[in-house]
């Protein structure tokens, strides 16, 4: 091995570009690790339960922050983009683009700069269903951990924060920087982002009360969530006892999402356990094309299936009106049963697919992506290396295994180099 | 389900639905987004989407004796919402062009009037009929043709030519068209037994003269709404052109008979109400056909145009242009005007003796099953009350294939 060894630069720091950083500096390679969000996680952190076991992300993701901090053979980049990346397998050039977080590393989240604080923001974490003030700690298990602020939320010349800080950790006149990096490999783990629903316009999506999409459901269920675990549906916090899921909503549709996105089935299935585990009286009704549970996730189906409470019927929703007091109600044909279903419910849950994080994004040269914006290894020209759902659709734990191998094949790039 | 049902699979009537027009049926996937979305379906055994699998599997004997197609105007609404682009609509008016062709008499009719170069075929036909009839009244020399034209010599549009040559066409066409219908009724019978919700004959006759007349099912469609316009104008116009028909042949048969000039003589000035009516509806057909050409050739909502609707719809474009150039040309005094007359009396032969064979014949197995859609109950068919569990008792058609 050479003395002088490349760098590898992984792009997004959710679960699978963390693996596949952890992986190559836990055997001695140098990665730069670039993530655009002020705090790492990204998708996993925001659920509620994970596949295979069901774990919340404080299980397995904290794992990771746990082997990330002591190790210094990874050079972190939060609020960062990389803006450019150009050359070849084993030299590559690379610009991060690095957004000022306004709060530095002094910070110890003793949150008094968020008691003065007097403006509010959507909270992304819990997409959008409560609200943090302008400066906030990105979510419980933010890491770095550290608060951040929200510049375009604060009032003109406001330094209540500045003012209420001992630890002199804010600053409000940062500046956006720029860094370039040389590096031998780059491994893209973009992730992956719910496709928008407001686009499938019978669905109702946005116009009507109480359809919400799957992601949404995770934040409803999760105790560190907006209603604290317990199932209260957005328009007016009324407890949910009666959901439709609506299977395929823009997943292999020609007009949409013309792939099965290959998890919004087992999500389905899954969201549908825990409310029934939580509320012995909720009625769930899944609406399906077919229902897709590869592997030995049949027999998790099949328990779905057994609870006389979850009914699965064969036909996709294929429109969502408001009904009275807020219930929306969703039309199917029952296949199985030959005839029309108006089913009115306290909330609608949309299995939206999921989109690669790049569609319709504009890319750094060196990277290539397919027409649905993966980045897919057969087209790749100049060696780059995709980790995770950027490159297909999958669940937690085929995208770990993935990064696993992307993890490998980058430190073969930089030992070949 | 406990009972075990052997599927009768026609690989060739598959192979046929895709000629006819349903070249993306095996795209289908059966979610079922198409029957959510269609306007008119009723919510028992609603369609389209059996049919989509009906017609992958080849059960023909369902889906010829289907009423679901004719339910289905074309909207359009499922195929601009299929996730698949399988376009359920363009599949629905391809199993009516099988059902035409299946249950037309003669049979081998339905099918010569399904290509371009079967019409040819059936065209020649009243082409030499006529031509034959007009030389033989005329000694095998048309002498006339060196008269003014004004007004028809008596030998082109002599009444020898409708009498030996038309009547017997026209009831070609309805006689083979109520036989046909005959095997419609046969075929629907067996597949829609009469149920508590069906009304009396003479009220589902009623009621669906009613719906054709305002054309109430056809502005029901979301996509294409606007479809229904042409048809009405057309509709209207035909009307309007057979009582053209009847007027002026009614005219001349009590001239005739009276043996004198009792009533205005024909051709009718054109002050004249009969005369009135067939120009301006005239006038309503070329607009409405104007439409539908417009449409097919440049509206992709539309759907798929096969050649079994081009011909019907140029036939009824010929028809209009030749009728109308051939009074402007009399009128003009060009002597054109009797070739033009000629093809206008082919044309006509071909829509009347072809009537039930051809895409006209939708007029016959439309009206028939819309009435039978009312008669048997099948147009209030309700679904199952999913939230309190019932099931309503379903038609045997779905229970073994659904």
């Amino acid at each position: 091995m050479a003395e002088q060894k490349g760098k590898i630069l992984v792009i997004g720091g959710g679960i699978s570009g963390l693996t596949t950083a952890l992986e190559a500096a836990e055997v001695g390679y140098e990665v730069i690790l670039v993530e655009k969000n002020p705090a790492l996680g990204g998708r996993v952190s925001r659920f509620y339960q994970y596949f295979p076991k069901l774990c919340p992300p404080l299980c397995g993701l904290e794992i990771n922050y746990r082997r990330l901090k002591p190790n210094s053979k990874i050079q972190t980049f939060t609020d960062s983009e990389v803006v450019s990346i150009t050359g070849n397998a084993g030299s590559y050039k690379a610009t991060i683009k690095t957004n000022p977080a306004y709060v530095n590393d002094k910070c110890v989240v003793c949150d008094k700069c968020t008691d003065v604080c007097p403006a509010e923001r959507d909270n992304d974490h819990n997409y959008g269903l409560d609200k943090t003030k302008a400066i906030y700690l990105p979510h419980e298990m933010a890491w770095p951990a550290r608060f951040v602020i929200d510049r375009a939320k604060c009032p003109d010349g406001c330094t209540k924060c500045v003012d209420a800080c001992d630890y002199d950790a804010i600053e409000l006149q940062a500046q956006e920087t720029t860094t370039e990096v040389e590096v031998a490999s780059v491994v893209y783990a973009t992730g992956w982002k719910p496709y928008d629903a407001a686009k499938i316009e019978n669905l109702g999506y946005g116009n009507v009360s109480n359809v919400i999409n799957n992601v949404t459901m995770e934040r409803l269920a999760a105790g560190n969530g907006p209603t604290k675990g317990v199932m209260l549906r957005p328009s007016d916090q009324k407890k949910v006892e009666k959901i439709a899921f609506v299977q395929c909503a823009g997943s292999r549709d020609e007009n949409h999402l013309p792939y099965c996105s290959a998890i919004c089935c087992l999500a389905s299935l899954k969201q549908a356990k825990y409310v029934r585990e939580a509320n012995p009286d909720a009625e769930i009704y899944i609406f399906y094309i077919d229902l897709r549970t590869p592997g030995k996730y049949e027999d998790f189906a099949a328990q779905i299936q057994n609870d006389e409470k979850i009914t699965l019927v064969k036909g996709k929703v294929a429109k969502i009106t408001e009904g009275a007091g807020q219930n929306p109600v969703v039309e199917a044909e029952d296949i199985l049963n030959g005839g029309m279903v108006n089913l009115e419910v306290d909330m609608v849950v949309l299995a939206t697919g999921m989109e690669s994080s790049l569609r319709g994004q504009s890319v750094p040269e060196a990277v290539q992506v397919d027409e649905n914006g993966f980045v897919a290894p057969s087209i790749q020209k100049n060696g780059v290396i995709a980790a995770g759902t950027v490159k297909f659709p999958a669940d937690v734990n085929s995208a770990i295994q993935d990064s696993t191998g992307a993890a490998l094949k980058a430190i073969q790039t930089v030992v070949g180099s | 389900m406990s009972d075990r049902v052997i599927l009768d699979a026609d690989l060739k009537f598959v192979q046929g639905v895709i000629k006819a027009g349903g070249q993306d049926l095996k795209k289908c996937y059966q979610c079922s987004t198409c029957t959510v979305v269609c306007p008119l379906t009723p919510e028992g055994t609603p369609f389209p989407r059996k049919e989509m699998i009906n017609a992958q599997w080849g059960i023909k004997d369902k889906l010829i004796t289907s009423m679901d197609p004719w339910l289905c105007f074309h909207c359009n609404d499922c195929s601009e919402q299929c996730p698949r682009e399988a376009k359920p609509g363009d599949v629905m008016a391809a199993i009516r062009n099988m059902i035409i062709a299946n249950v037309a008499v003669p049979s081998f009719l339905g099918k010569l009037t399904q290509s371009i170069g079967g019409s040819l075929l059936l065209l020649l036909f009243p082409i030499i009929l006529l031509g034959a009839v007009i030389l033989g009244i005329n000694g095998g020399e048309l002498a006339f043709l060196d008269k003014p034209v004004i007004v028809f010599h008596p030998n082109m549009i002599s009444i020898p030519v409708i009498e030996i040559v038309f009547i017997p066409a026209f009831f070609f066409g309805i006689i083979t068209g109520l036989l046909g219908i005959k095997r419609l009724i046969n075929g629907l019978s067996k597949n829609y037994p009469k149920t508590e919700d069906g009304e009396p004959l003479v009220s589902a006759l009623i009621g669906t003269v009613k719906d054709v007349l305002s054309h109430s099912k056809f502005r029901e469609c979301g996509v294409n709404a606007n479809r229904n316009v042409a048809h009405m104008l057309l509709f209207y116009s035909f009307i309007g052109l057979l009582i053209t028909t009847a007027g002026v042949t009614s005219i001349y048969y009590i001239n005739k008979i009276a043996g004198a000039t009792v009533v205005t003589p024909t051709p009718l000035p054109f002050f004249h109400p009969i005369k009135i009516i067939g120009n301006v509806s005239a006038l309503a057909a070329s607009i409405g056909i104007l439409l539908i050409l417009g449409r097919r050739l440049f509206s992709e909502k539309i759907g798929q145009t096969v050649a079994f609707d081009w011909i019907f719809i140029l036939n009824i474009a010929l028809i209009v242009a030749t009728g109308i150039l051939a009074q402007t040309s009399r009128v003009a005094g060009s002597q054109v005007a009797y070739f033009i007359y000629y093809c206008h009396l082919v044309f006509v032969f071909f829509l009347f003796a072809y009537m039930p064979h051809s895409k006209f014949g939708h007029m016959f197995y439309r009206a028939t099953a819309l009435v039978y859609a009312r008669y048997s109950g099948r147009e209030k068919s309700v679904g199952m009350n999913f939230l309190e569990g019932k099931q309503q008792e379903l038609p045997e058609e779905t229970k073994e294939v659904a």
